[in-house]
């Protein structure tokens, strides 16, 4: 993992970053849909992010981004169990 | 037996040769079962709560109007101001409001039909000068309903207005849009001519909101209302909880397996063509915050 954060900082750094404002921002925001849109903002984001980390390595393949994908899947069923549990 | 355990347990979340040094719970075929299963279950205990005894199977709630007032006089006594009286026409006007929102199956202050809140104070023969409505639907517990009015602006304004003397509240179940839903409706308001017990100075809640001054109406005959101040119910299964600690055990799978993938990866410097373990991890734990931090319910 250290070797590579250390191979990649400046991508890890947007990442890192990334992730600590949204966590600042849900943290801050009370209500539900302001909390779901920094989710799905997040998503949208931890998904590009893969992509072009991917792609400036030049090691992206259909089963890696169908890795991503699932996660990302499985992040929108979790959202709609946490913010809409009775749709 | 505890040998053949040990082993899935490792197949499942350790690197190694049997599951191509990538945990099985971060294959492709696993994670789409795990999706699946959920959306099976998700739509499984709708089903079964639509058509099984409710006591059985359904959502868990325990609302009352009497701890809905205690925490509403609990912040009001955080700002210094005097505690607001349950009225009795306060609760029919909130029973009649909540009424009305089930027989029109509306979500908002005003009726599709321009019913506005103040109709159901006048209806109950409530002479006011100064009136405020809060609603919520979806909450499980009295507290979290509060809650959410405080994190909002303008609901907490009316929480923490001092103009208002009376106070409200009904609690119905029902069925609002083709979703089974508690509703809580939480009237504000003060009468005409009535003089507060006690003004004491806004100590710290330095913005108080210009009070809606209404010229009063002539009172219509009242309504047999029944008031309705408390749903409580407790199905052996809650299918609310349920499905979030579902979520949580596979979030929770994901967290060992990913970190366990962190660290064997590190110390056997495995090379694999891969989606990256930390950023999955990541956003995996922003989502465990999200189910820990954030209450079903919806405010108005």
């Amino acid at each position: 993992m250290i070797t590579e954060i250390k191979q990649h900082k400046y991508e890890y750094s947007i990442l890192f970053l990334y992730t600590i404002l949204s966590v600042v921002m849900f943290l801050g925001y009370q209500q539900n849909w302001q909390r779901f849109i920094v989710i799905i903002l997040y998503s949208g984001f931890y998904f590009s992010w893969s992509l072009i980390h991917h792609l400036i390595n030049k090691n992206l393949t259909l089963i890696v981004l169908l890795e991503y994908l699932l996660i990302t899947i499985l992040a929108l069923v979790s959202l709609k169990v946490i913010f809409f549990p009775n749709l | 037996m505890l040998g053949k355990l040990k082993k899935t347990l490792n197949h499942l979340f350790v690197p190694q040769e049997s599951n191509n040094f990538r945990g099985q719970y971060l294959h492709h075929d696993f994670l789409t079962t795990v999706i699946a299963v959920m959306l099976i279950v998700n739509v499984g205990l709708k089903l079964l709560v639509k058509n099984y005894d409710s006591n059985i199977l359904g959502v868990a709630f325990n609302i009352t109007a009497e701890e809905l007032l205690n925490a509403t006089n609990a912040e009001r006594l955080k700002y210094d101001l005097p505690p607001l009286q349950s009225n009795d026409l306060l609760m029919q006007a909130a029973s009649a409001k909540a009424n009305d929102v089930f027989t029109k199956n509306y979500w908002a202050h005003y009726a599709p039909d321009g019913t506005s809140p103040w109709f159901f104070f006048q209806q109950a023969g409530y002479q006011y000068v100064f009136a405020g409505e809060n609603l919520a639907k979806d909450f499980t517990d009295s507290q979290s309903v509060v809650n959410a009015w405080m994190n909002s602006p303008t609901h907490r304004d009316n929480i923490l207005k001092a103009d208002y003397q009376d106070i409200g509240f009904a609690i119905m179940e029902g069925t609002l849009q083709d979703q089974p839903t508690v509703l809580v409706v939480q009237l504000f308001g003060r009468q005409e001519g009535a003089v507060l017990a006690e003004e004491k100075p806004m100590a710290r809640y330095q913005e108080p909101v210009p009070a809606k001054t209404v010229k009063v109406a002539k009172a219509s005959p009242k309504p047999v209302v029944k008031t309705q101040t408390a749903v409580k119910k407790q199905p052996l299964i809650n299918i609310l909880s349920l499905q979030k600690e579902l979520l949580l055990v596979v979030l929770a799978g994901l967290i060992i397996v990913l970190s366990l993938d962190l660290y064997f990866v590190e110390k056997k410097k495995l090379f694999r063509l891969s989606g990256k373990s930390l950023a999955h991890l990541m956003f995996t734990l922003l989502l465990i915050l999200s189910i820990i931090t954030t209450s079903s319910g919806v405010i108005l």
